[in-house]
């Protein structure tokens, strides 16, 4: 029976490629009609979580530029949607690229420095745009905090209910999260087919060479700067895209929803996952969306102290979980099981195209 | 003039904290090539280790000398800091080369976490106050030219002074000291020559709690003691280590200076500017504090990628 082995491109691995395809289109549809509507609301969350660490990994686990302030760029789609659409009236959907160009252009900024500090200067300075950033929301001038609503936050009128077609599909005005989960889901799909189809075209394994020897990249014919400049750049807009489905989720934006520790939350759910793996963020995502649901909810008393949801239960779990999993799965979940499923069940071997009639094979 | 002298006397009066933690990060950077994230949480506990001595045990009810017996406790601190500091060496940071940063930044980060949220735990996030090292009342100062400069600050330049110095002693005159610096050039090199590494790793671990834990002790009267108080000092001494070079003990203590007085004048001139508009855009703003010394670290980094004093990596093709 094992190792099965298929073909790639052969119609058996179409089938069975299909198959999981189909399987994994129920499960996401039935969650939304399984769980209550309050839990819909977490799992909307956890797919914006998603985006973001899937940003994370193209800078840190494929381009190996160690970034750390990519809360920064969560909070600057979030408040950019919620100026627009609250002072500009901008419809939601039409928030989506000018959020992730703003976010874009901020990362590309950000870039810049990258391509001269290198290695742990690098952390240094990019923890300090995501400490730096929560109070710039809160700066007077130029009506910076009336837009982001400052230190008190901002409410989004707007709300993101079923109009015309999604009523029509029989969503309802009182249960907008299962309306928006499936906008959501939409969206995490094309931004991980976009995702995947980066890393396999030629910027994708531009980006992969940097990480690997960028000497050798660069005399390989990659433009390291260009190159550079566009993963920080993506990264940034895709954690821009996650900010706007936070802030329209939650029809709330305020600074103090993007401290340091958002970005450190995200280097959790990324290493959990696995570093450089796609379906990694996913799993980080649930992980992190679970562990804050779950400390909040705790409540011990040691006599001593009592553990509960006010203290700091859940930054004592995600410590945790960083040493464990550095020292016991320092690939992520994903990254350790997919070689060992892939050598067991699958093993995809394609054949070499055959020649031409007209040429003959030298040799 | 009163308002500059006051402004620079603020200035290395913070300066020489960040300067304290930054050495403390870049002892451990130079002995291991990492950063070590959770340098402010265990400077942190080691000044609640001084605490509870000092205060909770009631000495310092009992026997009222305070400034002694706060100096005993910091010394005790400072001990019980480095057994901490060899402690997570040993058992964390070892296994793993310092070379891939992923490893070791994550697990700093953990301690980051973990420390910060167990002290959390204990002692909750309320604020207590911390007896002063050095005479800190309202009128323990000199008034030169009308500007005042506390006896506090006066302290803190003169402890860092020392703690420069006896480091200089003893990574210059020590057989360890030597054993240390030849870690830090080279591991393989040192490790060939007969230098037990290991030892020297723990070695530099350990000074650097101890020091990180003198500078969070000397801190908290300032800003009351509190398991997150290190959070608005840690990130100055990363960028006073990173301005300085990480490598670079003497930088450090320079970046901090240069952080500490950055932040002071910048905060105290920038912030008040209008740029021409109706208000000035950065007065009161807590973000100016930290945007100058950013900024500075941004535009030092961006000449000199190794910092100021820092020793160039050359990498080989």
């Amino acid at each position: 029976m094992f190792p099965i082995v298929v073909e790639r491109g052969s119609s058996k691995h179409r089938t069975h490629m299909m198959i999981l395809m189909a399987i994994v289109l129920v499960i996401l549809i039935a969650v939304a009609f399984i769980l209550p509507e309050y839990q819909v609301g977490r799992v909307n969350r956890m797919w914006a979580m998603a985006i973001a660490i899937m940003g994370l990994n193209l800078v840190l686990g494929y381009g190996g530029l160690f970034a750390l302030g990519h809360s920064a760029f969560i909070g600057l789609g979030a408040f950019v949607t919620a100026w627009l659409v609250q002072d500009l009236r901008f419809d939601y959907w039409m928030v989506i690229p000018f959020s992730m160009a703003a976010s874009f252009a901020f990362g590309s900024l950000l870039a810049l420095p990258a391509l001269r500090i290198k290695g742990l200067y690098l952390v240094v300075i990019t923890i300090a745009v995501a400490v730096v950033f929560p109070s710039l929301a809160k700066i007077e001038t130029f009506g910076i905090a009336e837009k982001t609503g400052g230190a008190n936050g901002r409410i989004i009128d707007e709300k993101v209910i079923p109009t015309g077609l999604g009523k029509a599909l029989g969503f309802s005005e009182t249960e907008p999260a299962r309306y928006r989960y499936f906008l959501i889901v939409a969206m995490v799909l094309v931004v991980t087919f976009a995702v995947r189809n980066l890393l396999n075209s030629r910027a994708g394994r531009a980006i992969i060479a940097i990480r690997d020897n960028e000497t050798g990249a660069a005399v390989s014919g990659v433009n390291l700067v260009r190159q550079k400049v566009f993963t920080f750049g993506t990264s940034a807009a895709m954690c821009g895209l996650s900010g706007t489905i936070l802030a329209l989720d939650k029809g709330f934006v305020a600074e103090q929803d993007f401290l340091f520790p958002l970005a450190v939350e995200m280097l959790v759910g990324l290493v959990i996952g696995g570093v450089a793996t796609l379906g990694g963020a996913f799993i980080g995502a649930f992980v992190i969306v679970f562990v804050k649901e779950f400390s909040k909810n705790v409540n011990i008393d040691f006599g001593l102290f009592v553990l509960d949801g006010k203290g700091p239960f859940s930054a004592l779990i995600f410590g945790v979980i960083l040493v464990i999993v550095t020292f016991f799965l320092p690939r992520g979940i994903v990254g350790s099981l997919k070689p060992t499923f892939m050598q067991r069940v699958y093993r995809i071997d394609p054949k070499a195209p055959s020649l031409p009639e007209n040429l003959t094979r030298l040799s | 003039m009163q308002l500059l002298l006051q402004r620079i006397f603020d200035g290395v009066s913070d300066g020489a904290v960040y300067a304290s933690i930054a050495v403390a990060l870049v002892l451990i950077f130079k002995a291991t090539t990492l950063i070590n994230f959770a340098q402010g949480e265990m400077a942190m506990f080691g000044a609640f280790f001084a605490y509870i001595f000092a205060v909770q045990s009631g000495i310092l009810d009992f026997l009222g000398n305070q400034y002694l017996i706060i100096w005993v406790a910091a010394i005790i601190a400072m001990v019980l800091s480095a057994g901490v500091g060899i402690t997570i060496e040993r058992t964390l940071t070892r296994p793993f080369d310092p070379e891939d940063h992923l490893p070791v930044v994550l697990i700093t980060l953990g301690l980051f976490l973990g420390i910060n949220a167990i002290a959390g735990i204990i002692w909750n996030y309320q604020a207590r106050v911390m007896p002063a090292m050095f005479p800190n009342g309202s009128d323990d100062k000199v008034v030169i030219f009308g500007a005042r400069l506390f006896y506090d600050t006066i302290g803190t330049i003169v402890t860092l002074g020392v703690v420069l110095y006896i480091l200089f002693i003893i990574l210059n005159k020590t057989k360890m000291g030597l054993a240390f610096r030849a870690v830090s050039a080279n591991v393989e090199s040192a490790r060939l020559v007969g230098v037990r590494t290991g030892r020297v790793l723990s070695f530099g671990w350990a000074l650097a709690s101890a020091f990180g834990a003198l500078g969070a002790v000397i801190v908290a009267p300032r800003i009351t003691l509190q398991p997150s108080m290190m959070a608005a000092i840690v990130i100055y001494a990363f960028a006073a280590a990173a301005v300085g070079g990480l490598d670079s003990v003497g930088g450090a203590a320079i970046g901090g200076m240069i952080v500490g007085l950055t932040k002071s004048l910048g905060n105290g001139y920038l912030g008040s500017w209008h740029f021409g508009l109706e208000h000035p855009p950065l007065e009161f703003l807590p973000a100016t504090p930290l945007l100058i010394p950013v900024l500075i670290l941004l535009a030092v980094l961006w000449f000199k990628p190794s910092g100021l004093f820092g020793t160039k990596r050359i990498e080989r093709v």
